[in-house]
């Protein structure tokens, strides 16, 4: 069956054609294109997204920034370039995958791509205590953590994504990643983001080390005490590292990215502490 | 289901087999511009590469639907007049074309590159035509050649290099 492209102009048609169509949301098409690759069918129908303004948007509110769904990846970093409080982000919007994928991958898409073990945003984000919005239904709106979205599968596909919000002051932030290619633009190997609010309480985020993006809890227990030079967050990370469940690959096995995140997590947590 | 759009300058209208045939098929396959090419199909080589509204897209990844009522650009939009662009002109120059499998997208991305940076006034070195070329990957390795090029041509006098198409 060929699959079908619907339109939508705003968030609550987009929804009820979710609803009644069960059409999934269509927005950079990066993820959507590869399904064949993947040896995933394509959805019946789709809902485009790209002429619904408003989840085009990033709207700051003074404690917070709201980034809309259909923001591209260029398009954040673009925005965030003078948000010092949120350089793990900019880093990971402006540093992953290639110029031309960073232009039309959107933050709605990385939510929305489940399986996807690498990418950038969701660490970052993870890291910084960011919120979902969605909309179940046309005209409802809730907010969910992201650590919770990242683990409802079930509300995956069923409510769209509108928007992310991030708490905007008070904290540092970092992000590194690995590619095993110069100059990035392949998967990495890992990724490692962290932040920091100014009570000194740390949150982190890791990516494509393990089969899913999540918060790395044991390391965060572990710094609680607020003693993180290099040695001991070293000591904490190793004694941490089975938690992201390290995956083979054919990019590296299992062993070098948990060894690659213990280095990552070294060097980024010494940059915001 | 027709799909309208401008191509590199004038209106076309297509009926592409699925809304999910990608732009880079349907440039090749139905409008029979070759120059575009479709290598390894998933976004990570950068042959593909064209502009959608004047931006560098990737055409595998970009399913035609979206592409209605948009314009877009390629390779064989740089030359609408039969000249060579100054940077095409430059790639000529050092002798930068090898297989040639890369170079179109090559060639959309750094022509956006270069207005770009000429727009925002900013200086073209090595490592900032290295980093555009991010995505734009090279078997035969002749990379060295395509950065010196670009930066003839970024040096050039003439070179504000106009994109084929007005920014959107």
């Amino acid at each position: 069956m060929t699959a079908e492209v619907l339109r939508a102009t705003s968030a609550v048609e987009a929804v009820s054609l979710i609803g009644e169509r069960g059409a999934v949301p269509l927005a950079g098409a990066t993820w959507v294109m590869r399904a064949p690759l993947r040896g995933e069918p394509h959805a019946d129908a789709y809902v485009a997204l790209t002429g619904v303004d408003e989840l085009g948007e990033i709207v700051r509110d003074g404690a917070s920034i709201t980034i809309g769904a259909c923001v591209s990846h260029d398009a954040l970093a673009a925005a965030l370039c003078r948000e010092p409080s949120l350089r793990g982000l900019w880093d990971a919007a402006a540093t992953s995958a290639t110029p031309a994928v960073r232009r039309m991958a959107t933050v709605g898409g990385a939510l929305g791509a489940a399986g996807f073990r690498s990418s950038d945003l969701l660490p970052a984000l993870l890291a910084l205590g960011a919120e979902v919005q969605l909309m179940p239904s046309p005209g409802e709106r809730r907010g969910l953590p992201l650590e919770d979205y990242l683990r409802r599968h079930d509300e995956r596909g069923q409510a769209l994504v509108c928007a992310v919000r991030v708490p905007a002051a008070g904290r540092a932030s970092a992000h590194r990643r690995l590619c095993m290619r110069r100059g990035g633009g392949d998967y990495p190997v890992a990724i490692i983001s962290v932040a920091v609010s100014a009570s000194g309480e740390l949150r982190v985020g890791a990516g494509s080390v393990g089969v899913t993006p999540r918060r790395w809890h044991g390391l965060e227990r572990a710094l609680t005490d607020g003693a993180r030079e290099p040695e001991a967050v070293r000591a904490a990370a190793e004694a941490a590292i089975d938690e992201l469940e390290p995956r083979d690959g054919v990019q590296a096995p299992a062993w070098y990215r948990g060894h690659v995140a213990v280095d990552l997590a070294v060097a980024a947590i010494g940059e915001v502490s | 289901m027709g799909v309208a759009f401008v191509l590199d300058g004038r209106s076309v209208t297509v009926e592409p087999p699925t809304p999910l045939t990608s732009l880079a098929q349907v440039l090749r396959e139905t409008l029979l511009l070759t120059g575009t090419k479709l290598a390894c199909g998933e976004g990570f080589c950068g042959s593909c590469t064209v502009h959608l509204d004047g931006e560098p897209v990737l055409a595998c990844l970009t399913p035609i639907a979206l592409v209605d009522g948009r314009a877009v650009a390629t390779v064989e939009g740089l030359e609408p007049d039969g000249h060579w662009s100054a940077l095409q002109q430059a790639m000529a120059e050092r002798d930068a074309v090898q297989c040639g499998m890369c170079f179109p997208g090559m060639l959309m991305t750094l022509t956006a590159f270069l207005r770009d940076e000429a727009e925002a006034g900013r200086a073209v070195t090595a490592d900032s035509v290295r980093a555009a070329l991010t995505g734009n990957v090279c078997r035969c390795t002749g990379y060295q050649a395509i950065v010196e090029a670009t930066l003839d041509a970024a040096f050039d006098a003439a070179a504000s290099i106009p994109g084929p198409e007005a920014r959107t």
